[in-house]
């Protein structure tokens, strides 16, 4: 090591926390200020003694760890009561005791996570390549059973010729005098280097690859597939757990499944057209979900606008239009038999359009009619 | 390097005016006690129900913290191990308050009700567990047990005291482990037998290690308020710093926080699978007031001392320590009302009436009365304990 270049500081060895204690001490007390001390173990109360206060490391992690928790309950509300509503068992939708497990990982992880960089960051000042401490002869010491005071060179009371002295005592193993630290050869001083980025994609890749294969292959292994192998039913499979070998069970005799009630005028649509009311009410809401339906199920066939110009009608029957005089004077009753039973060419659609959306298709097919034929009244 | 602890092994009496005081106090508790008898039986044995236990799992959970020291090898704890071995002595004062206990099990367990267990599939099958001669027969093995370890985890500290021996303390550090592990047992079926089979159809795997959490949290509470209390009246050594009382108090924060742990993963898979069998157990706790209690709980025996113990310094400070321990110590009395009274159909009506006030009373004036017994036999530090300079010596 040349000793050319500027000295930064200077590092104490001693061989024991009290005797640092006193080593630090004895150096306040001859006017140093700029004092460190390097420990291979966190030595408690050491801050008070370097004169410095409490640790801000603390309100760091308190923070984040609130954030954490309020974060985490936000989004758990938006998903589960605003996004994806799910009926889990009768519960709430935003059950909050099913949420505090969530919560309290998501308020440890944001509390680690953050304490872990601002300690880096911001009260360690990294990323720094390299360190003088590190050059330091001392340094293999210092992280194994020894004890470091360092001086700054930046103290007034430093002098690379009289530290020596000053630091000097009986229970002092050695000192030694740091020195600046010069870009290394590998690593620049700038974090966007081309060797650097390159060496971070080479990373990534490595490690890209090697969870691709260990989820491909070691995931397809017992006993990683217990929960994906196990007896299960599946619509349409057919499964070992029933003795007819079947997964998907027929009903159960003198049963009605829940919204499925029986329809009583499949024979008898005069009836259905004169005997029926709509039974939803005419919401905005119902609207929007009626025209979701009649997208999904209605107008491949009857076209957007139901004028039965759909994007089927070459390879099947053409739809009629739904703004002919004839749907236009059905009852809601009678059009929702057609839903229900079928019509010429059209199949009942009663298995795949529950009971209350088939109401609300009427609804919206209703609002298409007078988008075309609007009354006079609409436009006075 | 050892000599220079000038600790006297003698022990320290303490004042008339603490002994006046525990008489004082007994016999108003037991006054109030006996007027609650003579009112509601039922109320009386579940009360005393609460006392036996609260009484029995602080003795023990002081134990185990004495076994815990010798388990792990623990330096920091040594000044204090001597305290804890006083507090256990409510280990053979509450085998004494077990007597009433017996004389009620028809008021407290429906179990025992030979009529109820034939009209009842589900008792018939479980009464090869629950019937009065087993029940007594696992409660002597119990005590017998504890008793046990309770008389050679003291005497072999006390011997100390005389001969300064380090080969006592390898001892101790052999019968910790055979301890420990019967303490897990025997402190689960406890809580099995004595406070869950209140409800016999309802079970919950949880609750007797939460049970058994709870009374380790229960003696190191009394522990922390003893030592806080002693160290202020200074008749603690003056080398009993804020470190070890931080070391005290970190072990409360984080052994309270596990039993909330314990307790809240309990009821939080009772709620989501919502079994009706499973899930009126805390229905009851629910409802009729007691939801009152519920809450005073959460934020009595968690959300306060937790606050209350987060930061480093308040770990230090002695008045600190001293009201979470008494809150901890009051709310571990109300939880274990929480879970006794609830089950019993009449007190289920509603939580707290002049009835109860004799009780805790007279559970001050039982832990004052073991105290002053216990100081009385030993000094309040194991003074010629080998390791005694490396305990005091520490620093965090």
């Amino acid at each position: 090591m040349s000793e050319s270049r500027k000295v930064v500081g200077a590092v104490a060895l001693y061989p024991s926390p009290d005797a640092l204690v006193a080593g630090l001490e004895e150096a306040r007390k001859r006017g140093f200020t700029r004092l460190d001390v390097v420990s291979p173990y966190p030595l408690h109360g050491i801050d008070h003694l370097l004169g410095k206060g409490p640790s801000k490391l603390g309100y760091v992690a308190l923070v984040a760890g609130l954030l954490g928790v309020t974060l985490s309950k936000v989004a758990q509300w938006w998903m589960s009561e605003v996004d994806y509503p799910l009926n889990v068992g009768g519960k709430p939708l935003f059950s909050w005791p099913a949420f505090v497990p969530v919560t309290f990982e998501l308020m440890v992880l944001f509390a680690s996570i953050a304490t872990v960089i601002s300690m880096l960051a911001i009260f360690n000042r990294l990323p720094q390549y390299g360190s003088s401490l590190l050059r330091s002869t001392l340094m293999r010491d210092l992280t194994c059973d020894k004890f470091g005071l360092v001086v700054d060179a930046r103290d007034p009371q430093f002098t690379s010729g009289g530290i020596r002295a000053a630091l000097g005592g009986s229970a002092v193993l050695g000192i030694d005098l740091l020195h600046e630290v010069r870009p290394s050869r590998f690593f620049s001083e700038q974090i966007f280097s081309v060797r650097f980025l390159l060496l971070l994609v080479a990373v990534s890749f490595v490690s890209v690859t090697a969870t691709h294969l260990v989820w491909k292959y070691a995931g397809a292994l017992p006993p990683f597939d217990f929960m994906k192998a196990q007896e299960k039913l599946n619509p349409q499979r057919a499964s070992s757990i029933f003795a007819d070998g079947q997964g998907m069970r027929p009903l159960q005799a003198e049963t009605v499944p829940r919204g499925q009630l029986p329809y009583r005028f499949a024979d008898d649509p005069d009836g259905a057209a004169a005997r029926m009311v709509n039974p939803v009410p005419l919401t905005a809401a119902a609207l929007e979900r009626g025209k979701d339906r009649y997208d999904t199920n209605c107008r491949h066939c009857h076209g957007l606008r139901g004028r039965g110009k759909g994007s089927l009608t070459s390879a099947f029957p053409k739809a009629p239009s739904l703004h002919g005089i004839k749907v236009r004077n059905w009852t809601d009753g009678r059009i929702y038999h057609v839903l229900t039973v079928g019509q010429n060419a059209m199949p009942a659609h009663a298995r795949q359009v529950e009971r209350d959306d088939r109401w609300r298709i009427i609804h919206y097919v209703r609002a298409l009619q007078r988008s075309l034929n609007a009354p006079d009244t609409d436009l006075q | 390097m050892t000599t220079p602890t000038a600790i006297s092994p003698a022990p320290v009496l303490m004042p008339r005016s603490l002994r006046q005081t525990a008489i004082g106090i007994l016999v108003v508790g037991h006054l109030l006690v006996a007027a609650c008898a003579l009112a509601d039986l039922d109320r009386f044995f579940a009360n005393w129900l609460v006392l036996f236990v609260f009484a029995a799992t602080i003795g023990i959970g002081a134990l185990f913290l004495v076994a815990l020291e010798y388990v792990v090898n623990a330096r920091w704890s040594i000044p204090f191990r001597r305290l804890s071995e006083h507090l256990a002595g409510l280990i053979p004062v509450s085998l004494l308050l077990a007597i009433p206990l017996f004389l009620g099990m028809h008021h407290l367990y429906e179990w025992t009700h030979a009529d109820v267990v034939a009209a009842d599939p589900i008792l018939t099958q479980k009464s090869a567990y629950l019937n009065i001669p087993f029940f007594a027969v696992r409660f002597a093995l119990y005590y017998l047990i504890w008793l046990l370890f309770y008389r050679l985890f003291t005497r072999l500290s006390q011997e100390q005291d005389r001969s300064g021996d380090e080969a006592l303390t390898r001892r101790g550090i052999k019968l910790a482990p055979p301890f420990i592990i019967l303490f897990a047992f025997t402190m689960s079926f406890a809580a099995i037998d004595w406070m869950m089979s209140i409800t016999p159809h309802w079970f919950s795997t949880m609750f007797g290690p939460s049970a058994a959490v709870g009374g380790i949290v229960g003696g190191l509470a009394l522990l922390t308020l003893v030592s806080a209390q002693l160290k202020i009246q200074g008749m603690l050594p003056e080398r009993i710093g804020p470190d070890h009382f931080y070391n005290l108090g970190a072990l409360l924060f984080g052994l309270n926080t596990l039993w909330t742990y314990m307790s809240f993963s309990e009821f939080m898979l009772i709620w989501y699978s919502n079994l009706p069998l499973e899930m009126t157990w805390y229905l009851q706790r629910q409802e009729h007031g007691w939801s009152l209690v519920t809450l005073l709980l959460v934020f009595g025996r968690f959300v306060i001392p937790f606050l209350a113990l987060l930061s480093r310094p308040s770990k230090m400070n002695l008045n600190r320590l001293r009201w979470v321990s008494i809150l901890l110590l009051a709310t571990y009395g109300l939880h274990l009302y929480w879970v006794v009274l609830p089950g019993i159909p009449h007190l289920h009506d509603g939580p707290f009436s002049w009835m109860d006030l004799g009780f805790p009373l007279t559970a001050i004036g039982y832990g004052l009365f073991a105290w002053i017994w216990r100081s009385s036999r030993a000094a309040l530090v194991a003074a010629r304990d080998p390791r005694l300079e490396s305990g005091l010596s520490f620093h965090l």
